[in-house]
């Protein structure tokens, strides 16, 4: 057999401790209500301490030495629970940090010492023209870091002495600071031509929203059954079963791609990048979609900020345009072919 | 998690290429009649005597025997080589019939059927349908009662696929002395030329008359054509669809990437004021889904953790998805699609396609199944 697709033993072993740190720790209701902005800063630690942060990276820096599949793996679980983006900006911080000959650095972004933030531009741009280019920061901590990536490349950006506003995020469990970028923040770039890292970003990016698609196909599941009207669970009638089923059907073809678009990367096919392409073309709108009916099979509980379900939809929201160059992507999927 | 093609699988695929761009049919394949038949009896015989009809058989049956993975590669190179669609009057009696005699069938049946249905000398039908049992095929009421050592048959069946033209029929009827539902059913094959059998040709929104519907009046059928035991015909029958949901659905749905590769050619020729930013994030919508697709089709095959029921949401994605491409398909071809052979074949797959969500399971039926048997949502009541 040279093709299986389960996940094995030692990766179902690394996924049950992570799940139990985020079952423990990150219960996606810590983010209902005022107070949640930066919840999840003081409980990034324990995170880092069980390497999630490194799990794809070299021993020498503090990482665990697995691959991109098993990074993808974690990802699915951070996303169900929501987990700030900031592990993202982490756990790529650190591979650009080693790619720019800078291991030190990679290894405290592995080791939770230095913090570091996604940032996202708020219109196309070219790191060669930096100045004035707005950005909001998402998460960002006291920690001046911040990673900016695009379809053209990846760099860090230190944001030292920017005005940074605080803006209100639609989003309200994350923090949004907007600011205005100077080419002098630039602190090292990669370009796409040399690193698959902005892939693996969306690799990564893709494997959250796909664990918001299951954690809302359960939820919704889960309400279902419990619910009772007409004498009956909800989950009988067939306009709500479909749309469970709906929401299913997302998250096991989100699912097949995703695992085919880490597969890609880890053993370097040629079509990598149309299967990355693929997957983030479908990962956003399924996750869209999936709150949206989790909202409604919710009902009027479903419209309060009382309950979770209103969550995954701001969050889909956030990751969505994260990185831009949507239009090049499509550019580049209608012009792939199967036939070679 | 791992996947790799080795190098004699390589070898294999660039065997395959070079087999089926030498010995590829000419011309479309006729939609219906003595034509549909004569056609893809030929097609079948080439392929048998060169070694690739029943790759999923096993060897003592006279097939291949193939791994998955030479499988799933023969019928990537088949799809992309254009290669005549799976879904042709072969497919029940190589994907269906021929699987569940292998299965359940007796020794003598399988002596006898066997090695007509892949050396291309036969074309086996289908009769589960009936008029009154579409979805709800437990309540069928066309009979078998016990005559010394026959069946004697009496009822309809519908939408049976070339019945017209198949030499056997898979038929599915109520043996058991005033039994119900699931229970009391036979798996009987049927030879069409017994008498008593009428045929009564429909045609279908598309304009071709590939199915239809089928009269039985007093047909005796020995009780040595029963499949299984006798009254254990709805096993049977669930072993029969089993193989509709895994292999033999692979070629159709790869197909579905290689259709979209026409899609987007067509936009590239398009004048660029016809090629807006819409149309273009659609066709990167369908290129993507097919893709996925795809991976699906692989991760039903290669996860030891997929069940039947699985087998409903690629089923369901194939369904939906195949109507999306074609439904672009007109829209892109706009106003020459008022021609029936504008473009080929496609206005007739247009039609074709809206029988997708519906032959085999509806999507409601699908929908009612992933949500009772995967998501474990209760069932309604009425059942």
């Amino acid at each position: 057999v040279t093709i299986q697709l389960d996940v094995s033993p030692e990766q179902e072993q690394i996924l049950a401790s992570i799940r139990k740190v985020l079952s423990e720790k990150f219960p996606v209701s810590r983010l209902r209500g005022p107070h949640s902005v930066g919840a999840d800063q003081a409980r990034l630690n324990s995170l880092a301490e069980l390497g999630a942060f490194g799990l794809g990276a070299g021993e020498e820096v503090g990482g665990a030495g697995f691959g991109i599949t098993e990074d993808m793996l974690l990802f699915v679980e951070l996303g169900r629970h929501l987990v700030t983006p900031n592990v993202l900006a982490s756990a790529i911080g650190a591979r650009l940090a080693l790619a720019l000959g800078r291991p030190a650095l990679a290894r405290q972004l592995i080791s939770g010492e230095q913090s570091i933030c996604i940032s996202n531009a708020l219109r196309p741009f070219s790191f060669d023209e930096l100045e004035n280019l707005p950005v909001h920061l998402i998460d960002a901590q006291d920690g001046p870091l911040a990673l900016l990536w695009s379809d053209q490349g990846m760099a860090f950006l230190r944001c030292e002495g920017l005005q940074q506003q605080p803006v209100d995020a639609t989003d309200r469990s994350v923090a949004i600071h907007r600011c205005s970028l100077s080419q002098a923040c630039l602190d090292g770039y990669v370009s796409c031509s040399t690193t698959p890292l902005v892939r693996r970003t969306h690799l990564l990016l893709c494997a959250m929203l796909h664990g918001m698609v299951e954690a809302t196909r359960d939820m919704a599941v889960e309400y279902a059954k419990l619910r009772t009207q007409f004498g009956r669970p909800i989950g009988a009638f067939q306009a709500i079963k479909h749309r469970c089923a709906n929401m299913a059907i997302h998250a096991k073809v989100l699912r097949a791609q995703l695992v085919f678009a880490a597969l890609a990367e880890q053993d370097e096919w040629p079509d990598a990048q149309f299967q990355n392409d693929a997957c983030r073309m479908l990962a956003a709108p399924y996750a869209l979609a999936n709150a949206r009916s989790n909202i409604q099979v919710h009902g009027g509980l479903g419209f309060t900020s009382e309950c979770d379900a209103h969550l995954y939809l701001l969050r889909a929201h956030l990751y969505e345009n994260l990185g831009g160059g949507k239009q090049a992507t499509e550019q580049r999927l209608s012009s792939h072919r199967f036939i070679d | 998690m791992f996947f790799e093609f080795t190098k004699d699988d390589q070898d294999f695929r660039r065997e395959a290429r070079e087999w089926l761009r030498a010995n590829l049919p000419s011309g479309f394949a006729p939609r219906g009649g003595e034509p549909a038949r004569k056609f893809a009896l030929a097609w079948l015989g080439k392929l048998h005597a060169a070694g690739w009809s029943g790759i999923s058989w096993p060897e003592a049956f006279g097939g291949r025997g193939l791994s998955l993975e030479r499988q799933i590669i023969w019928h990537e190179e088949y799809v992309k080589a254009g290669a005549p669609s799976r879904l042709d009057p072969t497919f029940v009696s190589v994907n269906h019939a021929g699987p569940t005699v292998i299965a359940c069938g007796t020794e003598a049946q399988k002596a006898f059927h066997l090695p007509k249905i892949l050396a291309g000398e036969v074309l086996w039908c289908q009769g589960f349908s009936e008029p009154d049992s579409g979805s709800d095929l437990a309540s069928l009421k066309t009979t078998g009662v016990v005559d010394g050592d026959d069946l004697i048959v009496n009822g309809q069946k519908i939408w049976t696929s070339y019945a017209d033209i198949a030499d056997y029929q898979e038929l599915l009827i109520r043996t058991g002395p005033g039994s119900q539902r699931h229970q009391g059913l036979s798996w009987v094959i049927c030879d069409m030329k017994t008498p008593g059998i009428s045929v009564r040709p429909i045609e279908n929104l598309a304009g071709a008359t590939h199915f239809a519907q089928v009269f039985y009046d007093d047909v005796r059928i020995p009780l040595t054509n029963v499949v299984g035991e006798l009254h254990d015909g709805w096993n049977v029958a669930m072993t029969t669809l089993s193989f509709e949901r895994t292999t033999a659905a692979m070629a159709l749905q790869l197909e579905l990437s290689v259709k979209v590769d026409k899609l987007c050619s067509w936009a590239g020729s398009l004048e660029p004021e016809s090629c807006c930013p819409r149309l273009l994030h659609e066709l990167a919508v369908l290129r993507s889904e097919a893709a996925a697709l795809r991976a699906l089709t692989y991760q039903t095959l290669f996860r030891t953790s997929e069940t039947p029921f699985d087998g409903s949401i690629v089923r369901l994605y194939f369904a939906e998805l195949s109507q999306r491409i074609h439904a672009k398909a007109m829209e892109l071809m706009g106003p020459a699609n008022a021609e029936f052979h504008a473009f080929g074949e496609w206005v007739g797959a247009y039609l074709e396609s809206f029988s997708e969500t519906i032959a085999g399971g509806t999507s409601e039926v699908q929908r009612n199944i992933i949500g009772e048997r995967i998501l474990g949502l209760p069932r309604e009541t009425s059942r």
